[in-house]
């Protein structure tokens, strides 16, 4: 049977898509942390024990979707997937497989689990919906966009292993204990894609302190609190934070060109041409530019080394 | 039930609210129907009854025993022709009600006349009796065989479905449930919004039960339960009764008389709890009229995005199929049923062909010697292929089911294209999952310590050994990487076809979820509008085409520029298409929370102006 099928071409838009993401994120994510979770996941001494876990992953995921996740259906589910795909072309995240909590298993899982393998193949976000969706937007997307920068950053392998070894009882005390490092240092860049989204601190706070009340027994040790609360104000005056705003306030603030083309499509009043209005009128004035509006990033906010640096200082990493 | 009640005046507004919809939409008498229904049942507090059944099942003669008097013709002919409402009054008489509500009396023998449809005539046959056994508040609504295609479609029976608050089925007992049977009953609780928290009754009447022998009786009984149970969940109310007998002898003490007597008792209990049911009633009522336009929303948004040509095509085909009597609800559930059938059918084959394909396709790159870095990358592609096919088999899917549309109601909406687009959201977040094993830890240890022993004795060994595991270790290595390598090829061989069927036929379900979901809606829209379908199709379409027809014309090259460089001319006014489109899409939105508001029956209703 000859084939019309060329596989070989979406392998390329993958490994082309990969390397987007990688660029998409280093401009926010936290430098040592990329680099740590880039060894675990690609290096052969990390994958030789991360692979022993991942064996056991596909079967867990067909036994969880048996009764404790259920995949989204109907037009319900249909406003979190369109806010999730707004937040993923915001962080150019690859949008993962959604899975939402059924009401039997809610009290085990929190309200937004990412996990995977190493190699992103195969991420689910792990939602509860209903309690999602009581949340405050900001809040909401806070959370939402935490989820997205864990897969982006890779961490969705740490938690799968965390998952897979506590549900299967295979020294999940080992390997609470051998990722402890990694799982320390995950939670700073998903916190930080989380305020990308959320788009103001005050929500993106209440968020983190409500994401960090009562874990189940499973989860990674994260970082502390006030540590993540720290890391997220230094990272709330990053000239990243104030570009994210200062667009999304541009954005607001000016018609998008399709609205533009309509109103000149549908102008009520004939447009002037610009030959007949020259003898009469003065030529009009060009609209003011983005710095000018005050669309500016200010000149004091902190280039993202500097964020890295300091928490990198204050943790003793290094 | 008082004007100050708040769940009522609600109730009121939303109704005004509705048919103001109606009426903007061009469709005024539809408007009016809504405005009719919701004070008849909340104003008059009058519960409509219908009773239906094929011909000769003695409906006539089953309201006659129920009245204890013979007020309605019946006979061995099929008699009754033409829908005749029966009402509580002061003293017997018989109307003609023309549609602006005068009433003209009628003597019994022109009355029989129209009643049996022997005569055409403008308005409604009302027939009033002080009789005791029909309570004030309910109306009973005799109509002809569902069977009698002429004279039921030519008149109003289905399009009143939607407007009757309990039904009577009529069925023989000497031949109970045909097909034809089970589906009109099917239609009726589809009209009606179902019987669960709608208000809506439904009651068998088995007739001629003294026909049958007792011995049978329990056996025909379980039979109608059995049937039902796939189309009505729950319990049915069945009365056995004998309408002839009750008729002749009603103080006989026969099962068929008695059951008569406790039909006429549930009645008066129907007509007893009226002031609970009937808000409920207009409540699930309402509803049922924003579905039916939300449908014709989605119609008329369709048909103002058509070009002039393929409209005024349009809407010639609907004004032929109307003319030709082609929007019965017969011959539409055929072409529905037929072109549903196909369009799964081809769904399927066109999955099964792209499955074998990408399994040949899968497996042919499994055997890339560069596998160990294609392997990460790969169930991703796959999922992406997968999904490209998804994408393509949609619109291909989004086609066929507009052209079922169009074979149906000869024209369509944008409904295939919003079910599929809820649909490929949802596909595209769940994915494909094709795992590719990775090699087992075995191999991959045994790499790693062949080269940490390697390197150990490199470093702490003597020359000879440093030499000879210098010349063995990346042997050894490269002989487990090709191992390794190896196994993850047959790891891969064996988890592929299970995961790709896995996939696909989960993709079948959901593809053939959302034909169903598609065809139901199609089939609600249609059992919904029948009676008026075709003109409201027709007005929907005509409103599209006067709109259009004050358009700007588009422009053509070189017949409108003078000179070449000049601008076209840019017309002042703005385009009335794209103003009623945007309308359609802000009354789109009202409907959509009207449907809101109506499920949640506490909240009062904001003013409309609101």
């Amino acid at each position: 049977m000859t084939s019309n099928l060329d596989l070989g071409r979406f392998v390329q838009r993958r490994q082309f898509r990969s390397f987007e993401q990688d660029l998409a994120r280093v401009t926010y994510a936290y430098g040592v942390d990329v680099r740590r979770f880039r060894w675990l996941n690609q290096s052969m001494t990390a994958q030789t024990f991360m692979r022993a876990l991942e064996l056991r992953w596909s079967a867990v995921a067909e036994e969880l979707m048996r009764g404790e996740l259920q995949v989204p259906e109907g037009a319900g589910t249909l406003s979190f997937l369109q806010e999730i795909v707004r937040i993923a072309e915001l962080l150019r995240v690859t949008l993962p497989a959604v899975r939402l909590v059924t009401p039997a298993a809610r009290d085990r899982w929190p309200l937004v689990t990412p996990l995977g393998n190493a190699r992103n193949s195969d991420d689910w976000l792990v939602l509860d919906a209903t309690r999602l969706a009581t949340l405050p937007p900001p809040q909401r997307a806070f959370l939402l966009a935490q989820g997205l920068g864990h897969i982006q950053c890779g961490h969705a392998g740490l938690f799968m292993a965390h998952y897979v070894s506590h549900r299967e009882h295979r020294g999940h005390a080992a390997v609470r204990l051998a990722l402890r490092a990694f799982s320390r240092l995950a939670a700073f860049s998903a916190d930080r894609a989380g305020l990308l989204a959320a788009g103001e601190y005050a929500p993106a706070a209440e968020a983190l302190v409500r994401d960090s009340e009562l874990p189940p027994p499973w989860y990674p040790p994260l970082a502390e609190l006030g540590e993540r609360q720290r890391a997220l104000a230094e990272f709330d005056h990053s000239r990243v934070v104030a570009r994210v705003r200062s667009s999304r306030r541009f954005v607001q603030d000016h018609p998008s060109v399709h609205e533009l083309v309509d109103q000149l499509m549908h102008a009520s009043e004939p447009i002037a041409l610009p030959e007949a209005d020259a003898k009469t009128t003065a030529p009009p004035e060009p609209p003011p530019s983005p710095i000018a509006a005050g669309y500016e990033v200010p000149a004091d906010a902190w280039p993202l080394a500097r964020c890295d640096q300091r928490l990198t200082v204050r943790l003793g990493v290094l | 039930m008082t004007a100050e009640d708040p769940q009522t005046s609600g109730l009121h507004d939303r109704a005004r609210e509705l048919a103001d919809i109606a009426t903007q939409l061009g469709l005024p008498g539809l408007g009016e129907h809504i405005l009719a229904d919701t004070s008849r049942r909340l104003d008059r507090a009058q519960l409509r009854v219908l009773v239906l059944g094929e011909i000769k099942q003695g409906k006539s003669t089953l309201i006659n025993a129920l009245l204890g008097e013979a007020l309605l013709p019946s006979g061995v002919t099929p008699t009754t022709g033409a829908v005749v409402q029966i009402v509580h009054g002061e003293q017997l008489g018989r109307f003609l009600v023309a549609p602006d509500g005068a009433r003209t009396l009628l003597e019994p023998e022109p009355f029989a006349k129209l009643a049996r449809g022997k005569q055409d005539y403008v308005g409604t046959l009302l027939v009033t009796t002080p009789s005791e056994h029909l309570p004030a508040g309910v109306e009973l609504v005799d109509t002809p065989g569902i069977n009698d295609l002429e004279r039921f479609r030519s008149l109003i029976s289905r399009g009143e479905l939607p407007r009757g608050d309990a039904i009577v089925l009529v069925l023989d007992a000497t031949q109970v449930l045909k097909l034809t049977e089970v589906a009109f009953l099917r239609d009726a609780l589809t009209a009606v919004g179902g019987t669960e928290g709608t208000g809506a009754t439904l009651l068998l009447a088995l007739n001629r039960i003294d026909l049958v022998p007792e011995a049978e009786r329990g056996t025909l009984l379980d039979h109608i339960h059995r049937e039902l149970s796939a189309v009505l969940p729950g319990a049915v109310e069945v009365f056995t009764t004998d309408a002839r007998g009750a008729s002749k002898a009603p103080a006989s003490d026969t099962l068929g008389v008695r059951e008569v007597q406790r039909l006429r008792d549930r009645l008066r209990a129907l007509a007893s709890q009226s002031p609970t049911v009937l808000p409920t009633r207009t409540r699930a009522s309402l509803q049922r009229s924003v579905d039916l336009l939300l449908h014709h929303t989605a119609v008329e948004a369709r048909a103002l995005r058509l070009e002039s040509a393929a409209l005024q095509s349009e809407l010639k085909e609907v004004r032929e199929a109307l003319v030709q009597r082609r929007l019965d609800l017969d011959t539409i559930e055929s072409t529905i049923a037929a072109g549903r059938a196909q369009i799964a059918q081809t769904c399927h084959d066109n999955l099964g062909n792209f499955r074998n394909e990408l399994q040949t396709t899968v497996l042919a790159q499994l055997e890339r010697s560069d596998l160990r870095q294609t392997a990460d990358l790969l169930p991703g592609a796959i999922q992406d292929a997968l999904l490209h096919f998804t994408y393509h088999e949609a619109e291909r899917l989004r086609l066929a089911l507009e052209q079922l549309t169009r074979d149906a109601i000869h024209t369509c909406g944008e409904q295939a294209q919003r079910r599929l687009a809820e649909t490929m959201l949802n596909l595209g977040f769940r994915g494909p999952v094709v795992q590719l094993q990775p090699p087992s830890v075995g191999v991959e240890a045994g790499t790693l310590a062949v080269g940490v022993v390697g390197t150990a004795v490199m470093y702490f060994g003597n020359i000879v050994a440093g030499l000879l595991i210098t010349v063995v270790a990346p042997l050894a290595t490269m002989f487990l990487r090709e191992r390794s390598i190896r196994s993850l090829r047959e790891a891969a061989r064996q988890s592929v076809p299970h995961a790709l069927g896995q996939s696909f036929s989960e993709l079948e379900a959901t593809l053939l979820r959302a034909i169903d979901s598609h065809v139901a809606g199609l089939r609600e829209y249609i059992v919904l509008a029948h009676n008026q379908l075709g003109t409201h199709l027709q007005a929907l379409l005509e409103r599209a085409a006067a709109l259009g027809a004050l358009s700007t014309p588009l422009a053509v090259p070189g017949e409108l520029s003078a000179k070449p460089g000049d601008l076209p001319p840019k017309s002042a006014a703005p385009d009335p298409r794209h103003i009623a489109l945007t309308e359609l899409r802000g009354l789109e939105q009202r409907l959509e929370q009207l449907r809101l508001e109506l499920v949640a029956p506490a909240s009062p209703s904001p003013s409309p102006s609101a």
